[in-house]
């Protein structure tokens, strides 16, 4: 029989024929399932031995094929699953699941039900990503996992970005997650990719955390996992959604500009304090001239006023539509973004202002051809048409940095027409205005510099067979899979240049002069390009049954994958394998276990050492499965223990790519001619070089009362002995070997602990109202131990500089507070003080810490400033109800235990014609300080001081506290819906970054980002949710 | 179904099998050092990579300075005001720090323009890897293999001799390569002299090689070593050895003695002579070239040309030659700087000036006691020297003087790139070009009314600021062309001669001193002395004396070229400084005054610089650089620094 099967499977394969076997047994079943208020549920999962078999309707109805002695299982996301012996008409009941027991928790390779699992995953659905208005994937990510640090780096709409820490740092190279995406596991770089998926497209986002979850990843797994899936078809009828939304953007602060009065008194001060004399720079008149907003002659140009538009508007219309029969399913989606202009630009002849377009696309398609055989393809991709003015592709950032630095006193933005006497053109004007230290002018860069037009294609195709091979012992399966990755930029600009016009020195009078060398130039084409591309090659088995109350899932995969990328410049593709097996098994949902390991390789390493195992284990008890428990105990709706031991693994480790391989060669130019070339030795290998290996430990609890309130707490640690570090500490420089050129070697130590708190209240009331609270703190403290760092002698304050330190720590001197403001008041002050290797320090200027005590201020005295580059605590709270058909969810989100330096403040003064801000309002001054005023910042300067040497005077906690996303909406009354044909009409109205608490004490510098870069900016949007 | 688990395992392992190597490198001609060996051209290109860090020196030290010239009481580097991190500046201010200092400023160590530890100790590792590996390295010719193998000897012991001479201090010997393994808290340092003892191993195998020339004969392979430069070494490392600053209370005179003795003799035998014949009678005997006796004539032509590759050259003098030539800059940057208006260099100090006796051989100072003051303002004239005259300084004075100084009234002809200003009285009028002018060196001028105007001669008079006037009243001309100059700079800058016979008599003069055998110091230091012109030392003369003399000749004989740095060191004990030295360095204060009957004459007054602080104990020995005792602390819990440091 068996035989005879096998021989059936292939040769069906191989004619690609279709059989339909129809088993006597089967009987059709259908009903309608409900929850506990006699709500007919949509979108309930209804399965037969693992296999999806049908999706309720919108009335919550279902028909399903199933063998007569069969079970079937309903499962919702938030309600409990159950399973009920099949008969031909069935009305299902389900019970509400605050403690998401019914989730099937995809951890990449598999999924597993949140039940049993025993490793530590937070995960993310749809319906929640979806919430944020951030049209990047990874920007939905704020706030939404325990245990993801999110932070961003640059604020732009529809440019953000965002670094993302699983657990913080694994290794002192300080790496960050890879991303499995549907299956295959893409390295960091990958990061990229994230911003060119519309969140639209995703089922689920996992965070694999501990190194249980990580171990089948090798290599890769130690920094942790973002595991993403996307959308699949589910059968029934079609299914179209559709989601058009306006948004608004409002930048949440604005660059700081002083009038030109406030400016030049402040310019003048700063002129007085380097002892160049009162009215230096701005004469007398002038600063009278300024007064009371000035005038043509003594202008008060509003430089973003002028140039910054109050808003931006953003578009977005996705639509999507799944559907299909038992042999068909495929879900299709297809979303267009467009992002208007920040600026108002005035040039005519071409579009100036920037305006960008994302459209995404995504068919992802199951095909069942018999049986046996099923084929599955993902298709998809996003085009992003950008045009931003020809001064640079990012235009945003450079354009609101350029703002920051053009002041108010400048004439502008253009020169005026000069008339004769008789009231004829002499010169016609219109020539950009701007001054010898700056060079540029916003202005000009906005209308003057040309167009750049980018395309970014990006495709994503994975393809795949998957063999079913329940004829061998039911439930096993095999797959193959192709998957191809790629990322092409191409940048066709028409850029021109201006000519500068400068004021001549005369105020009394509007003259301008050609200053430098540049002219208005025509435009000039230029092309440019990028790409990269992932191509994988896959090849996967699992066996998933139940024998009785034994519950069995055992899956393993391999993959090769080849990364090219043309921006890495003359180096090889990156070439890996990975792969990994993990058995899952769990007795009675009671004792859960999971066994897991990983064999990987990279091409970092030699053929001895490049393959690397990485075994784990995980177990839990659920204890509130235990019949005593449910029986004495019965409001404790949850417990659950658990705890995993894993090593994992990482090859990224920052040094040459073929480190373990000497590189010798011989090259042209020796110093004896007649000895022809000279030998280069500039790499010693190290032949024993392995992959890092970092043991994880994770401790868990689940704890749920009354099936309302949970409480999950998770301690972690992670330890490093084999990290791989250039340690040249111990070794002399005699040897003979150029320290740059010696061996690495896998000697370093690193380790990072930690802890989450996860608490929840989740209850419906009746039908009509339920409330929804979550909150989840993370703390995470990582140390470099041992890099082979060479202690400074004990004249130094601290001898060390990364041992001991997390990942990331600065260095600096501290400010002396003794005297109250840290700052020399008084002449004899300076004299009594230590002196400064690194110039002399003027009154008004920071008194730093002598901390060796030898009277002098040099890098002996350098302090550790903060605590490294993450922030200690990651924190979000998430409230949300629902009465009759409005919906009502706020996200709070946070980063706390951080500081940051926010010293750009001090070069700022004396950059270009000088830039202040609110801070430069309360600098020092004698005057100021005789007077008992506030003083917040050092005396100004127009030049370097001493105090632009890194120190802690601007050091600030850097925490804060975010209303992420709030979110009203309202479902649409039934009649409305049926009117148009709908099965459910929504309509929201949401916001984002509405505000936040921070303990910044000034306007001008964002707790986030810098004073010159695009501020973190605020979202309002009115959207439409309708499907049929 | 088991042939299928048949199937299944078969593939599986195959793929598994094939993976290793499926990430391996593509080919990418990256060789191992074992491969290397394994071919003949490799394997000599290898011994190239040890010669890649002999430094260049001479004028070529970073940024066009004459390095250890400057350092010492030689010379006064005119580069100490304009740029503040020049090395000379940085010496005199005391500007340094095991960490950042001076002599290796350049510390990129990518260069050779700089004194390194770490690419000294790099060659000396690459010469113990080609040892260890050349007998079994497959080289086509035996005699290849010979001659390659002594070079590498030699070579070590050149690096290691730079070592010692300018570290002064212990050092690991390596004889193999230390393996990637090894523990280096197990390594041990060696003795100055113990070192010394395995630069003359290295020498001495060397010197047993039949295939090791004794001299180089074609350009091509210019700078490789030879026997002799085995004896060069072997001569200057035992005189250092010897010498109070390295001995640890030993006396080793008579090591220094019979090795030197054995030097010159094998030096002599094999074609090694004096130079003293004119042969560019044309441009070293023309008037024009201001040399006023034959032995001035042919030492200038001597210094100013480098040494033809010959089977027998006019230059036998030249032991071994750096190849990178001060080329034809040098008048731009080492020179009167009037003549191309970039820069001056090297100034020679009074000191150097007072020690060049006058032409009847009596020292012009009292050499027991030159200076009655520590600032060298009040000069202890020489009694007995008749000749000398304090208002005619530079007449009757050793040929030598002539050949290596440019001093006030001393005249050249060349090409200048500047136009005489309307006080230069002696070249009043002269535009740009090809032209005699004298050298004008004074910094204030009389009327004949008795006023003094302190102000310099504006082309080449004395000033404490700017890059092309001198700071001590004196130029250099011992390297110098005699005519070069504007449109005539392709004149030829000599390579630098790291090692000369002049230098192994005078060593050999010095270890003999010492060791008692005076008759024979005097006959090699009156060798020296004849072929310059001067009177040979009496033969009555020994003790205290004869040091004196025979230290003064080493001044005089090797003026500029860079010994007198080392030698100043080495005459002093571990816990002595160099305060009557290196601390006060003088100059000429000229006044140019005019008498009542037009005539005009010159008065001459000695004027301090500015205080040098690089004169104390520390400044004996170079720091080792701060990684490495910074390391060392942590491999061995010993301190490896120099004192002071």
């Amino acid at each position: 029989m068996m035989n005879k099967n096998i021989f059936a499977a292939a040769a069906l394969l191989l004619l690609g024929a279709s059989i339909q076997q129809v088993m006597a047994q089967d009987i059709t079943v259908a009903g309608t399932v409900r929850d506990i208020y006699g709500n007919p549920l949509p979108g309930v999962i209804v399965s037969s031995n693992h296999k999806d078999l049908y999706i309720t309707d919108k009335n919550g109805q279902y028909t399903a094929k199933v063998n007569k002695s069969g079970e079937l299982e309903f499962s919702l996301l938030g309600f409990k699953p159950t399973s009920v012996k099949a008969s031909s008409q069935m009305e299902v009941t389900l019970e509400d699941d605050a403690h998401n027991l019914a989730e099937n928790v995809n951890i990449g390779l598999s999924k597993q039900s949140r039940e049993v699992l025993s490793d530590a995953v937070s995960t993310a659905h749809s319906k929640d990503l979806g919430r944020s208005l951030m049209t990047r994937l990874q920007g939905t990510f704020s706030g939404m996992f325990s245990g993801l640090t999110t932070m961003e780096s640059t604020f732009e709409p529809a440019y953000e970005s965002l670094n993302m820490y699983v657990r913080g740092y694994s290794t002192f190279h300080g790496g960050i997650a890879s991303v499995v995406i549907d299956g295959i596991l893409y390295d960091s770089f990958a990061h990229d990719i994230l911003y060119r998926i519309s969140p639209e497209e995703i089922e689920s986002v996992s965070i694999l955390k501990d190194g249980a979850s990580q171990a089948i990843y090798g290599v890769k797994g130690a920094d942790g996992l973002i595991v993403i899936n996307t959308k699949r078809g589910t059968p029934g009828k079609l299914k179209v959604g559709v989601n058009i939304s306006e948004t608004v953007q409002v930048p949440t602060t604005r660059i700081h500009s002083f009038d030109s009065y406030t400016f030049a008194n402040l310019r003048n001060q700063a002129a007085v304090n380097d002892g160049l004399g009162e009215y230096h720079i701005f004469s007398k008149e002038a600063v009278e001239g300024f007064k009371d907003g000035g005038s043509d002659l003594y202008p008060n140009t509003n430089w973003y006023d002028m140039l910054v538009r109050d808003f931006s508007n953003q578009q977005r219309i996705a639509l999507d539509a799944t559907g299909g029969n038992e042999n068909v399913r495929f879900y299709s989606n297809f979303n267009v973004l467009r992002q208007g202009s920040f600026w108002n630009a005035d040039q005519t002849a071409y579009k100036a202002d920037n305006e960008k377009y994302r459209i995404n696309f995504r068919s992802n398609v199951d095909v069942k051809i018999n049986n046996y055989i099923s084929l599955w393809a993902n298709l998809a991709g996003s085009i992003v048409r950008a045009h931003t003015p020809g001064g640079a592709v990012d235009c945003n950032g450079t354009l609101y940095s350029i703002i920051t630095g053009m002041p108010s006193f400048i004439y502008g933005p253009v020169t005026p027409a000069v008339y004769d006497n008789d009231g004829n053109v002499i010169e016609a004007g219109g020539e950009v205005v701007t001054t010898p230290n700056i060079n540029f002018s916003p202005y000009g860069f906005l209308n003057r510099t040309g167009y750049n037009n980018e395309m970014n294609t990006n495709i994503y195709g994975q393809a795949g067979l998957k063999f079913d091979l329940s004829f061998l012992t039911p439930g096993l399966w095999a797959g193959v899979s192709v998957g191809y990755l790629s990322y092409i930029n191409s940048i066709t600009s028409n850029t021109q240049d201006y000519a500068r016009y400068i004021r001549e020195d005369d105020w009394s009078d509007l003259r301008f002069t050609h200053y430098g060398t540049t002219i208005n130039t025509n435009l000039t084409y230029s092309k440019g390009a990028a790409l990269y591309g992932y191509f994988s090659y896959k090849g996967e088995a699992g066996w998933q049954r139940d024998f009785g109350r034994h519950h069995l899932n055992a899956n393993a995969y391999m993959t090769y994958q080849v990364f090219d990328n043309l921006a890495g410049g003359a180096t090889y593709d990156f070439r890996r394998v990975y792969s990994g097996a993990e058995l899952a098994y769990d007795f009675d949902k009671r004792y859960a276990v999971k066994l897991s390991t990983g064999y990987s390789g990279s091409d970092y390493f030699p053929r001895k050492t490049r393959f690397v195992w990485t075994p784990g284990v995980s177990a839990a008890w659920i204890a509130s499965n235990e019949g005593f428990v449910k029986e004495n105990v019965p409001w404790l709706s949850l417990l659950k223990v658990r705890g995993s031991y894993a090593v994992t693994g990482n090859d990224a480790t920052g040094f040459d790519r073929y480190a373990y391989k000497d590189q010798v060669n011989s090259t042209a130019g020796g110093k004896i001619p007649y000895l022809e070339y000279y030998t280069n030795e500039s790499v010693y290998g190290n032949p024993n070089l392995e992959p890092e290996k970092i043991y994880k430990t994770n401790v868990g609890i689940d704890l749920g009362i009354a099936n309302q309130f949970q409480v999950s707490f998770d301690v972690f640690k992670e330890k490093l002995n084999n990290g791989v570090i250039k340690s040249t500490s111990k070794v002399p420089l005699y040897q003979g070997i150029p320290l740059g050129a010696y061996p690495i070697t896998n000697m370093g130590e690193f380790e990072n602990k930690g802890w989450e708190l996860s608490v929840s209240y989740r209850k419906r009331f009746n039908s009509d109202f339920g409330l929804f609270l979550a909150g989840h703190l993370d703390y995470s403290k990582n140390k470099v131990i041992y890099v082979g760092e060479t202690a400074y002698n004990d004249t130094y304050a601290y001898r060390y500089r990364t041992e001991g330190y997390p990942v990331g720590q600065s260095w600096g001197y501290l400010t002396d507070y003794s005297n109250g403001n840290g700052l020399y008041n008084f002449q004899d002050e300076i004299e009594a003080g230590p002196k400064y290797s690194f110039g002399t320090p003027r009154l008004g200027d920071i008194k730093y810490k002598d901390l060796n005590g030898d009277g002098v201020i040099d890098e002996k005295d350098m302090a550790p400033l903060g605590n490294g580059s993450l922030p200690k605590y990651n924190f979000a709270f998430n409230v949300g109800f629902n009465l009759k058909n409005f919906e009502v969810n706020l996200l709070f989100q946070g980063l706390g235990g951080y500081k940051r330096n926010y010293s750009e403040l001090f070069t700022f003064q004396s950059a270009y014609d000088g830039v202040f801000t609110e801070s430069h309002k309360s600098a020092w001054t004698a005057e100021k300080w005789l007077n008992d005023e506030e003083i917040g910042f050092p005396a100004l300067s127009t030049t370097a001081t001493t105090n632009l040497q890194t120190n802690d005077y601007l050091l600030k906690d850097a925490s804060f506290l975010r209303l992420k996303t709030a979110e009203i909406s309202y479902k649409m009354p039934k009649k409305v819906c049926d009117f148009l044909n709908a099965s459910a009409f929504k309509v929201y109205l949401s916001g984002q970054n509405l505000f936040t608490i921070d303990g910044m004490k000034t306007n001008d510098t964002p707790v986030e980002g810098t004073c010159s870069a695009f501020p973190v900016y605020r979202m309002y949007r009115l959207g439409i949710n309708l499907t049929f | 179904m088991k042939r299928i688990i048949y199937i299944s395992a078969v593939c599986l392992l195959t793929v598994l099998s094939s993976c290793s190597s499926v990430l391996d490198e593509a080919p990418s001609g990256k060789i191992s050092i074992e491969e290397v060996f394994r071919d003949n051209d490799m394997t000599m290109n290898y011994l190239n990579t040890c010669y890649s860090s002999i430094n260049a020196k001479g004028c070529l030290y970073f940024f066009w300075s004459r390095g250890p010239v400057n350092w010492c009481d030689d010379a006064w580097d005119a580069d100490d005001q304009d740029v503040n991190w020049a090395a000379s500046r940085r010496y005199y201010d005391g500007n340094a720090s095991a960490s950042d200092f001076p002599a290796n400023y350049n510390a990129g160590d990518s260069g050779n323009e700089s004194v390194s530890w770490t690419r000294s100790f790099q060659r000396i590792r690459n010469c113990a890897v080609f040892l260890q590996h050349i007998p079994t390295a497959n080289v086509t010719s035996e005699s290849d293999r010979a001659r390659w193998t002594a070079e590498a000897h030699v070579l070590r012991a050149y690096y290691y001799s730079e070592l010692l001479m300018w570290f002064g201090c212990s050092l690991p010997i390596i004889r193999e390569p230390y393996t990637l393994d090894a523990d280096f808290a197990k390594v041990e340092r060696s003795s100055f002299h113990d070192v010394v003892e395995f630069v003359i191993e290295d020498c001495d195998a060397a010197l047993a090689c039949d295939d090791l020339p004794w001299r180089i004969t074609t350009d091509s392979e210019a700078m490789r070593m030879t026997k002799a430069v085995a004896w060069a070494i072997k001569s200057r490392m035992t005189l250092f050895a010897a010498s109070p600053l390295y001995n640890e209370g030993n006396n080793y005179w008579e090591e220094a003695y019979s090795v030197n003795k054995a030097a010159v003799q094998a030096l002599e035998s094999n074609g090694y002579a004096l130079y003293d014949k004119l042969n560019q009678t044309a441009v070293w005997g023309d008037e024009k070239a201001y040399l006023p006796n034959k032995e001035s004539q042919y030492l200038n032509e001597y210094f100013c040309n480098s040494g033809a590759y010959a089977a027998d050259p006019a230059d036998k003098e030249t032991i071994y030659q750096l190849r990178e030539g001060a080329n034809s800059n040098l008048c731009n940057v080492d020179a009167p700087g009037a003549i191309l208006a970039y820069k001056t260099g090297t100034c020679p100090s009074q000191e150097l000036v007072d020690a060049f006796e006058t032409i009847n051989g009596e020292p012009v100072l009292d050499l027991s006691k030159p200076y009655l003051d520590e600032q060298h303002l009040k000069p202890n004239y020489n009694a007995s020297n008749t000749l000398y005259s304090k208002e005619d300084p530079y007449a009757n004075r050793d040929p030598r003087f002539y050949a290596t100084i440019y001093y006030n009234g001393s005249k050249r002809y060349c090409g200048w790139g500047t136009d005489a200003g309307s006080i230069s009285f002696e070249n009043l009028g002269q535009g740009q070009g090809l032209m005699t002018r004298t050298i004008t060196t004074w910094d204030a001028y009389k009327n004949s009314d008795g006023t003094v105007i302190n102000t310099p001669e504006p082309l080449m008079g004395r000033s404490l600021l700017g890059r092309t006037p001198t700071r001590t009243g004196y130029f250099q001309r011992k390297f110098l062309h005699p005519n070069s100059g504007k449109n005539m700079i392709g004149l030829p800058g000599p390579r630098h001669k790291d090692y000369r016979l002049a230098e192994i008599y005078l060593n050999f003069a010095e270890a003999a001193m010492e060791s008692g055998h005076e008759a024979e110091a005097i006959t090699y230091v009156n060798k020296v002395r004849t072929r310059a012109g001067m009177p040979g030392l009496s033969s009555g003369l020994s003790g205290d004396v004869l040091r004196q003399r025979i230290h003064n000749e080493r001044r005089v004989e090797l003026a500029l070229e860079g010994n007198r740095y080392f030698d100043v060191r080495r005459w002093h004990k571990p816990d002595e400084d160099l305060s009557a030295t290196d601390r006060w360095i003088t100059g000429a204060h000229i006044t140019h005054y005019f008498k009542a009957d037009g005539s005009h004459g010159y008065i001459y007054e000695r004027t301090i610089l500015k205080e040098r602080q690089c004169y104390t104990n520390k400044w004996l020995k170079m720091p080792i650089p701060l990684t490495e005792v910074n390391n060392m602390r942590a491999i061995t819990g010993e301190d490896w620094q120099n004192p002071g440091w």
